[in-house]
């Protein structure tokens, strides 16, 4: 291996990317999609500040028992009404409109809800609530444990028992209610949708750039058989080198058009909340993730398995493309390790979910799936240490061997012309002949 | 740096495509490949150049084995003309003289001479694409020699080019011969290898089946050309009764006779006297290149058409 050989050829085509027109505004597009994309907490947070009020109950209180002051205790702080609408903190309104003023209200969305409260023939108190969906909200289910405490305590006092006594007698019990796991974690599958959505755009990212950059480097092969100027780069430097330094200077020019997307993503993402909060949005809506370290992970490990994934597949699209001599027969070369790749992609997304699964844990170890279930399963559920690192060392080792074959397949491949070489012929003239 | 193959076999399933060739190419002298199309040339070529090896047999440069010979020792102009067609002369010269080897600075200077030389310097920052014809393929002749290669290995060097430009590379070559260059091109232009060969090998269905300096291999056949002409050019039946003499042709203006040494020829210039006829052309030589060449071909059987098909489609 002659490294300077290797350098040639990788700046040349390097640069020969970078200037092309087409790569230059592909760059700078994806730079601001990934930036919208990174901000889509924020704005998750700023439409949920803007759409959804305090959702208004309306008391109708025909009792003139203090109903709306009776009930305030049993809202819970904090809880959402569950209102099909969204909805935020309970708000009780006491009033004095009709029942049917009430109901006009909430038909016409003023209020989200009423709750009708008078006394029947029995003298009991009777209770209506009144809301858009019925029952289904969870307003109704905090209501009615409030209308329970409250006609309780009536009937006590309209029986004539000492109230004092008897809350003694019924004080609530020592109930503590202890987390054990993180949000998210919760036996490693209630999975969290914001983490699911990064390992989305990681897993998609991981495969179009692999595809996209492979397919550079098997039309890039084909390009130098048809002008035949291979004949003159196999004589001035050797198969392997040829190959290298094409495969590292496509890399680089991935990377160069990867690098700004990913940073500028990154930063946007990590900031999610200063930028929320500057917004004015309620940063209490964002996930309940830490941005910043999630970024930096991600996108470390993404590089990892990009670099070692891409080498690997490139390796192997250039001996595809090497085996054709026009570009129309590209497709039809690569499409058995297209194949492969698309297993890895599909399983990906099958293991979002089941992040810790036998098959997401196999996959992600195998090295021609692991760039893709690997960096999805690094998001959701960074799994144990071990399984990281024989991931990767086997995916290094499966590199080693590809580059091998591949140059010995590149060096037979590259002077054929018109001729379908069959595998075992191939094999049969890398086995005999040393690569030189 | 003297350029030995001795012995080289190539098989490429079960079509030999070299069959047992040995040759020699002396620096400072320019040896002529010959052969029709398929014969064995460009897989020999390639051989010499370690891009595909040997079956068996062996290639050395002054005694080195051409495996661990330094790859910018050879220049290479293959026959099927190449370069990226999209990327500025001048780079696109830079980048191959750096890949054989050379530095920058070298394949600078010396790319600034020959585009000087020639005369092509307007052409430096144009793509290649954009070049004419003619001009492409003296690029792509730089792109075998910026490197300062000790050994050119030119695969029908002067095809495609126009008669002017052929001979600007004529010149060319006879002056990479001065410099001591070991130059090996293959043609099928015979006139060409004879006008600019001292050496020559003619190969034909893998076999060589003659090789030397040209003048001997002229002489290989036995036979001389006498063109004899007379200054009232008519059928002359007499001629076909001098002993040893044979009428190749009737050239319109001359005959021309072939003979197998001078007495016989001398023969004929006694007869010519003794009839009283004015003799306005008389000379001897021996038969040319294409000749010697026709004569070697047509003695061998004819190639199955299988064969010829196999051959165009293996990397001959």
């Amino acid at each position: 291996m002659d490294l300077n050989r290797v350098r040639l050829v990788a700046k040349r085509e390097w640069l020969t990317r970078l200037r092309q027109r087409s790569f230059q505004i592909t760059t700078v597009v994806q730079v601001l999609f990934v930036a919208i994309g990174a901000s889509v907490p924020t704005a998750i947070a700023l439409f949920s500040d803007d759409d959804v009020a305090m959702a208004d109950v309306l008391i109708v209180d025909g009792t003139g028992a203090d109903i709306a002051e009776r009930l305030a205790p049993y809202i819970v702080p904090g809880e959402t009404a569950g209102f099909a609408n969204g909805g935020d903190t309970i708000e009780l309104i006491a009033t004095e409109l009709t029942a049917d003023e009430a109901r006009t209200q909430v038909d016409e969305g003023d209020a989200a809800a009423a709750l009708i409260v008078s006394r029947a023939d029995d003298e009991d108190l009777a209770f209506t609530y009144v809301s858009d969906s019925g029952d289904s909200d969870s307003t109704a289910q905090q209501l009615y444990a409030g209308a329970a405490g409250i006609s309780f305590e009536d009937r006590l006092e309209r029986g004539g028992i000492d109230q004092a006594e008897f809350e003694a007698a019924s004080a609530a019990p020592v109930f503590t209610i202890e987390g054990r796991q993180a949000a998210g974690e919760v036996n490693g599958t209630d999975v969290s949708g914001a983490r699911v959505g990064i390992a989305y755009f990681f897993t998609i990212l991981m495969f179009m750039t692999i595809m996209l950059y492979g397919a550079w480097v098997a039309t890039g092969v084909v390009e130098e058989k048809a002008s035949r100027i291979m004949e003159i780069m196999i004589n001035a430097a050797t198969p392997r080198d040829l190959l290298a330094g094409k495969v590292l200077g496509i890399g680089l020019a991935g990377l160069t058009q990867l690098a700004p997307m990913l940073l500028t993503g990154g930063v946007v993402f990590a900031l999610q909340k200063p930028i929320a909060e500057a917004l004015g949005a309620d940063s209490s809506a964002l996930p309940n993730i830490d941005f910043g370290s999630l970024s930096v992970q991600g996108i470390g490990w993404f590089m990892v398995y990009f670099l070692l994934g891409f080498t690997l597949y490139a390796a192997m699209y250039a001996a595809l493309g090497s085996l054709v001599s026009r570009q129309e027969e590209v497709n039809q070369a690569v499409s058995p390790m297209i194949t492969v790749m698309f297993v890895g992609y599909f399983a990906a997304f099958f293991t979002m979910w089941t992040p810790d699964s036998l098959l997401a844990r196999v996959l992600s170890i195998f090295p021609l799936t692991a760039p893709f279930v690997m960096i999805s399963r690094v998001v959701i559920s960074p799994p144990p240490a071990w399984e990281m690192a024989l991931s990767v060392g086997l995916l290094a080792a499966a590199l080693v061997v590809a580059i091998l074959f591949a140059a010995r397949v590149y060096r037979i491949g590259v002077l054929l012309y018109g001729q379908k070489p069959s595998w075992r012929a191939l094999f049969g003239k890398t086995l005999e002949q040393t690569a030189r | 740096m003297s350029l030995e193959i001795r012995s080289v076999s190539k098989t490429y399933g079960s079509h030999r495509a070299v069959d047992d060739v040995s040759f020699t190419v002396t620096p400072g002298r320019i040896f002529g490949f010959l052969g029709t199309n398929g014969a064995g040339k460009t897989t020999t070529m390639r051989m010499i150049l370690d891009i595909i090896r040997p079956d068996s047999g062996s290639i050395s440069l002054d005694g080195t084995s051409n495996t661990s010979i330094s790859r910018n020792a050879f220049g290479y102009l293959p026959e099927e003309r190449g370069l990226y067609p999209k990327m500025r002369v001048d780079e696109q010269m830079l980048f191959l003289a750096q890949l054989y080897g050379a530095t920058r600075h070298e394949a600078s200077a010396r790319f600034d001479e020959w585009m000087e030389r020639l005369e092509i310097t307007e052409n430096r920052e144009r793509l290649v694409e954009q070049l004419s014809k003619g001009n492409q393929q003296k690029i792509q002749f730089l792109a075998a020699i910026l490197h300062d290669p000790d050994v050119l290995i030119l695969d029908e060097p002067f095809s495609g080019l126009d008669p002017v430009n052929a001979e600007q590379m004529k010149q060319v070559f006879l002056e990479m011969r001065e410099r001591g260059k070991t130059i090996i091109f293959s043609t099928h232009q015979l006139d060409d290898a004879q006008e600019l060969c001292q050496d020559v090998a003619i190969i034909h269905r893998g076999k060589l089946m003659t090789s030397g300096d040209v003048s001997s291999v002229r002489q290989s056949l036995g036979q001389q050309v006498v063109r004899f002409g007379l200054a009232e050019h008519e059928p002359a039946p007499w001629l076909e009764e001098i002993p040893d003499v044979t009428v190749a042709r009737d050239r319109g203006d001359h005959f021309e006779l072939k003979v197998p040494d001078k007495a016989a020829a001398q023969a004929v210039l006694r007869e010519a006297i003794r009839r009283d006829l004015t003799v306005s052309r008389f000379d001897i030589s021996y038969p040319s290149l294409n000749e010697v060449f026709l004569s070697l071909v047509r003695g061998m059987p004819e190639e199955s058409k299988s064969e010829v098909d196999r051959e165009m489609l293996v990397p001959a």
